[in-house]
This record gives C-alpha cells, structure tokens and sequence, in this order.
C-alpha cells in the first residue's frame, strides 16, 4: 500500500513522540518540520498573536544542525531537533524578552534561562517567544505593547485563559511542536484546558525558575504545554534537575517520566474532589458531565474511584492571594514606582495590593501553608492522584473593549488549580472533551509530590481511550 | 495587621480610611493619577486581602504550635 506524504497542517500537528520518530526513521527533518511550522507562523499568527518574536533564522540553522546529527547518528534524545517556544518571561540570550510588557520592551537578556539552556543542549529548535498575559499577572487590555493572543477554537469570542496564553495557543493551532509556560495559580493548566492542550506544572523545585522574570517567588513553577501527557513527559524529561542558582530548587532525583507511561492504570487509587465545584465555587453544568463520563473511562481502565475533601478552595486562595500579591510587589515594586505608567491598565494599580499587605499577614500566610502542605500530603497516603476541573467553564468571551473594563481593579475568585501552587504538588491539565459550542474542557490530574510519573500515565491513559487527541481547530 | 492585634481592632471605616490613604500616598509616590472609582476597587480588593490574613489567622489557630506560641498571660488568657 503507498502512504500518502503527509500535509504541511499534518506535520505541523506532529506530538514530539511522532516527530521524533520520524526523525529517526528518516521520513521527516528538523529542517522540514521547523519550516512548515514557520509558514504556518507566518500564514496564522497575524490572526492568533500567539508569537510576539519569531526567530526564524536561528530556529533555521539550530534545524539544519538537528537535521545533520540525525543523517549522522547524532542525535541525542527526544528533545532533539523538536521545535520549541517559550513564553515571554522566560530569558533567552540576545533575544528580546519584554513578558509582555512596555516596562521590558528593550530588554535583551545575556543569559538564558536555566531552562533554555537546558532544551538547546538536548537539541531543541527555538521558534520564536509567545504572548503571555503583563508579567504573567495582568489581565489584556488595549494599551499594552502587543495584542492578546486569541483562542484558536473561536477565534472571534474566545479568550485564551492565562497567564500562558501565547504557549496554550501555539500548541493547539499547530505553531510549535511544544511550548514553555510558568504558572502561580493556574497559568499554565489554565490555558491549556481552554485551549484542549496538555500542560504540566511539575512539583515545586522540580524545574529550575532562575531567569524567568518572577511573578511570586515561592508560587512560580515553570512547566511545559504540548498536544499530549506523554510529550510533557518527554519535555520534563530535558527540563527537570537541581540548579543550584534556583534557591527554591530540589536535588530530587530525576527519575525516566515516561518508562511506565504505559503502564496499565489498574488499580490506582483516585481522589475526586467533587466539593471544588459542588460546594466552594460554582462550575458549567455540561463541563460537570463531561467530568462524571472521563471518571467513568478511568473506572473502566481499571482505577478505584474514590470521593474525597480537602479544605475549602477559599483556604487556598486566600494563601494565594495574600502570598502571591506581596512576592509580586517584591518583584516589581521598584520597577513599579520609577515607571508605573508603563505598565498595562490591569497591573498600573492592582500592583498596589501587595504593597498594603502587612508583613504579619504574609507570615501567616506562609504558616498556614506549611499546614495547607501537610493536608495534602496526608491526603495523599490514600491516593495515588486527585481529579478535579481544570477550570469552572469553557473559555470566556474575550472581552468586546478590548479589556479596559476587566482591567480595573475588582475583586479576585478562587480557582480549581491555586490549591496544588500552594502545597507544591505536581498538577496536569489534559482535555476532556469539548462543550456544544465547540470550546475545550480540561480535567486537572494531581499527584504526590516529586510523582509525576504517575499523573503523566494516568493522563496518557485517558487520552488513548479517548477521542479528544485527533481533534484540532480548524483554521 | 493580624485579626486580635492592635492595629486590626479598628472600625472597618477607620481601616478603610487608613487603606485609602495609603493608596493615594503609593500612587502619587509613583506619579499615577486614580480615578476614584479606581481607588474605591483598590480599597475594596486591599480590605479583602486583609480578610483573606484573617482567615488564615484562624486557620492556622486550629493548630498547636508549641514552638509559635506566647505564654499564656502574654497571649491574653487568664
């Protein structure tokens, strides 16, 4: 039988597993891969904004070295060769790095970011950086430097989810092979489960923060978003490590994420935490259903399906809220007063929260998240993972101002991903379905901390049973 | 200000009052002009982060930590 060559869209939506197999059985190049995703950059991202810079040339010459060390025997890993991004608070040596905002527009690092170094030396080729919310903490708004990426489900309504808008953004419309993202309180897990991608926030300490440009300092976790769980586990797998210029990072030992990705699920003991969206908050009825059905599918893999609580998410978020807003204003604050007016409309004044934060009210934020830990790490004697909603609803309609009305200051709600930022557990978002209108549902998968492994099988398990994977939007 | 101290037992307008106060103080430090219906959400977000400590201050009472704790006359208790 003759196999068709496949599309320039089709190898455009290459996973990294896919991609790297067709590297080393010869039918696909760095080379070939990296230009069919720069034209379809350059045919989708006036529409999309998922990139604010794309480095063509030096994505070029890192594929044609990826190319020759494969036609050489070279090559080193699952990374090599695989076309990346990163979000814009992530550093990159002589490469324009602004996280969005007019306070960095000429700012160009000397360094990379641990994790840059990390992915050049397994082989990886850097597109280009993508679009994030201001400082991953703003809300979009029309005065910033570059437009707001848009949600490649219903590019006309849909808003991406944040804070790593331009990396959930690029992965599913087919614009990298992978994606880097931080999250303090959802940013990575958000956007991919309003974009239907995968995203993985690996336990605090696991992946290295030095040179992502800090939102909070013991909240910020940086992971990576791709089509699929078993590509987290080969991205973490370049990523992961101890730094010792990281102060919050772990000497852990890294362990093979993805030798037991296959591994039957049977048996595994899985917590629900039905009360996130029955009793603290509030959540779309058809996402709930569609939550009940992928239960049913890991019950029918074989894992126990066990209800259980932690604390109310209001616990959680209010440790999120007066600990993350304080680091922030311990970030920026300097920044803030010499150039407040740089800023977006969103941060220009919400920043002022964590200046009127008392210094007793930050410490016993932190006491009551060493308690917040031990909660969950007792819970997780029982369990070998926690499910939940990724997020309350399906992606929002982005708002028809622009955002200058959702850019003042307001009120904050607790969300379904807050509570594993403050007890430093791995979390992974990977999508569970698609509402009637068409718009992404995520379910968010936790674990012990430093187990990964675990919550990477438990993803990969429901995405080979379901149907979700082969659907892309359609551009 | 932590729930029982001193600086937390004045009225809820008297703390709004001094939260106002310091938001315009910030603001003007760093030459950036609020509106008012800007400066009541300010007030109104910082307020609920104050809770939010409040809270957690009572949270964190459920526990027994010897090692955090005041002697009994000091803490209040007979």
């Amino acid at each position: 039988m003759i196999m068709a060559e496949p599309t320039d869209e089709e190898i455009c939506f290459l996973t990294i597993a896919d991609a790297g197999r067709r590297f080393r059985d010869g039918t696909l190049t760095p080379t070939q891969l990296t230009e069919a995703l720069l034209a379809r950059i350059e045919r989708l991202n006036g529409r999309l904004h998922a990139y604010l810079l794309v480095t063509a040339d030096q994505a070029l010459a890192a594929a044609a070295q990826a190319t020759k060390a494969f036609a050489e025997g070279r090559a080193t890993g699952p990374m090599h060769g695989i076309p990346v991004a990163f979000k814009d608070n992530i550093e990159t040596a002589g490469i324009r790095t602004t996280a969005q905002s007019r306070v960095l527009l000429d700012h160009i690092p000397k360094q990379d970011a641990d994790v840059v170094h990390r992915l050049k030396k397994a082989g990886a080729v850097i597109l280009g950086k993508l679009a994030c919310l201001e400082f991953a903490h703003g809300a979009p708004s029309p005065d910033q430097a570059f437009p707001p990426a848009r949600n490649p489900w219903n590019t006309d309504h849909g808003f991406t989810g944040g804070s790593s808008t331009g990396s959930a953004v690029a992965v599913a419309a087919g614009l990298a092979t992978c994606a880097l993202g931080s999250d303090t309180g959802g940013s990575i897990r958000n956007p991919a489960a309003m974009c239907a991608t995968a995203g993985l926030m690996p336990t605090y300490g696991r992946v290295s923060r030095r040179g992502i440009i800090p939102y909070s300092f013991s909240l910020d976790h940086c992971g990576p978003l791709a089509w699929t769980a078993e590509d987290c586990a080969l991205a973490l797998q370049s990523l992961a490590g101890f730094d010792a210029a990281d102060p919050g990072s772990a000497s852990t030992p890294v362990p093979n994420f993805s030798d037991g990705i296959e591994t039957p699920i049977t048996g595994l003991r899985i917590g629900v935490l039905r009360h996130f969206f029955e009793r603290d908050a509030e959540a779309d009825p058809e996402m709930i259903a569609s939550f009940d059905a992928a239960l049913g599918v890991f019950k029918s893999l074989g894992a126990e399906i066990v209800e259980t609580e932690i604390e109310p998410l209001s616990t959680y978020h209010d440790a999120k809220a007066v600990i993350g807003e304080a680091e922030f204003f311990a970030a920026h604050g300097d920044d803030w007063l010499a150039h407040a007016n740089d800023f977006g409309a969103s941060l220009r004044s919400r920043i002022l929260e964590g200046a009127l934060i008392p210094a007793s009210n930050y410490l016993t934020a932190q006491r009551a998240r060493r308690h917040l830990i031990a909660r969950m790490d007792a819970t997780f004697e029982n369990f070998d993972a926690l499910m939940t909603l990724s997020v309350p609803q399906p992606a929002p309609p982005f708002p028809t101002d622009g955002g200058t009305a959702q850019a003042r200051p307001g009120p904050r709600r607790p969300n379904f991903n807050e509570p594993f930022n403050v007890t430093a557990v791995p979390a992974l978002s990977v999508c569970m379905g698609f509402s009637s209108t068409g718009l992404p549902f995520g379910l968010q998968i936790a674990g012990r901390a430093f187990n990964e492994a675990t919550i990477l099988r438990l993803g990969h398990a429901f995405e080979r049973a379901t149907p979700y994977r082969q659907q892309r939007p359609d551009l | 200000m932590t729930a029982g101290k001193p600086g937390n037992t004045a009225p809820k307008e008297g703390a709004q009052a001094l939260l106002r106060s310091r938001v315009t103080t910030l603001a003007a430090a760093a030459g950036l002009a609020l509106d008012a219906d800007d400066l009541d959400r300010l007030v109104k977000v910082a307020q609920e982060n104050l809770e939010s400590a409040e809270r957690l201050s009572a949270y964190v009472a459920r526990y027994d930590e010897p090692a955090f704790g005041l002697p009994p006359r000091r803490a209040g208790k007979p």
